[in-house]
């Protein structure tokens, strides 16, 4: 017989109904739950977030991850990037490794390539904040290519890492902060029909980076759906978002078994960060 | 283009092979790979400003399927004898979330059991 306890999470409810449906012996169900225990209570789901300062990494944690009030405050040059560990729900525990990007200075940069190397191994999802509006991200490329994409080639994590394009709803007023037209409409929360055009226009020009850079389309680069284009201050398309940490690796799946429906996107109004 | 390229191609609607003639006329040095990748995201982007934001769906069919995914290859490499006993169930929700037949988490949970 299956414990109450045992049952509380969606994954232990869909164990537990398929094994007994499958005729599984009570011996069995009870190795299977405590494996699963060990799976999703004794190891946290752990997530690296990396990004350069104002890409919108606390928003995103906020939206995605649900870290109610959470504020992405690296001091400048850290040297040391500590495990926050966040108690989700019934024992399941996030651990979150908050990065910084790399930003072409020779000294930090190196330390920081150095914390990668140590850190994104041991993490079941490698988030990699871009912001949609940045005129060039040739920068990013750059660093995925040489810098995250090689760790996670050579530690066979390729899989786990998403590269995320937040603030798609800042891409008109990138273009003219004037236009009322290129601004997010609040009330429906929807782009605009003027801003439509335009993110579709930047989210085209991005695909072609992307592309000629063979970060997606080649054997070495991504997966087309671990890029995902968002806006985590507006909730805007995290769905997408969703599904590539559901895909993540060998546990992403872990993140919407546990608690993942029940926390994301519900607490982007704090617009913190 | 390869035999298997031009049976990729064929498989696409007419929109779509116009979007990659015209992604080959725009990137003459992209090869095939890159240009059905580049059809994929053009219809993403379209799919990604006509929705609306807000909370994610709970009940979401894509995501079902790639957490019971998750789930049986979960136990497929822990606990592989008790996996070959269930293997079949799993298959069956799979097919009736790809079918629509299954909407909800709660209907997997009461219905097909």
């Amino acid at each position: 017989m299956v414990e109450k306890k045992d049952a509380r999470f969606l994954v232990n409810q869909i164990l537990d109904k398929v094994l007994e449906k499958g005729k599984i012996s009570d011996d069995d169900k009870k190795v299977v739950n405590q494996k699963i225990e060990e799976e999703i209570i004794e190891r946290p789901f752990r997530v690296a977030v990396i990004g350069q300062s104002g890409v919108g990494k606390s928003t995103t944690l906020n939206s995605i991850f649900g870290l109610t009030n959470y504020t992405s405050n690296l001091a400048e040059g850290t040297s040391e990037i500590i495990e926050k560990v966040f108690p989700m729900r019934d024992g399941f525990n996030l651990s979150l490794y908050d990065m910084p990007g790399l930003n072409n200075d020779v000294d930090k940069d190196a330390k920081y390539e150095e914390m990668y190397k140590q850190i994104l191994p041991g993490c079941d999802v490698v988030v990699y904040v871009v912001n949609s509006h940045s005129r060039d991200f040739g920068e990013d490329c750059r660093i995925l290519k040489e810098v995250v994409l090689p760790i996670c080639n050579k530690n066979e994590i390729k899989d786990n890492l998403i590269l995320a394009f937040n603030k798609i709803d800042t891409i008109g007023e990138n273009i003219d902060p004037n236009d009322p037209e290129l601004k997010w409409n609040i009330v429906e929360n929807i782009p605009t029909e003027k801003l439509k055009k335009a993110i579709k226009t930047k989210l085209d020009d991005i695909t072609d980076k992307l592309l000629d850079e063979d970060l997606i389309g080649s054997d070495e680069g991504l997966k087309p759906h671990q890029v995902v284009f968002y806006s985590a201050v507006f909730n805007y398309n995290l769905k997408d978002f969703l599904l590539a940490i559901t895909k993540a690796g060998k546990r992403g799946w872990i993140w919407p078994a546990t608690v993942g429906f029940e926390r994301i996107g519900k607490w982007s109004d704090a617009k913190i960060g | 283009m390869t035999g298997v390229e031009q049976a990729e191609f064929d498989k696409l609607n007419s929109e779509q092979k116009e979007e990659y003639r015209y992604q080959q006329r725009k990137h003459p040095n992209w090869d095939h790979k890159k240009l059905m990748v580049k059809v994929g995201f053009s219809e993403k982007v379209d799919e990604i400003v006509d929705k609306n934001g807000g909370d994610v769906d709970p009940n979401d069919r894509d995501v079902m399927e790639e957490l019971v995914k998750g789930v049986g290859n979960w136990l497929k490499r822990t606990l592989p004898r008790i996996w070959n006993g269930v293997k079949e169930l799993f298959s069956n929700i799979l097919t009736s979330i790809v079918n629509g037949v299954i909407n909800f988490f709660d209907e997997i949970l009461s219905q097909i059991f």
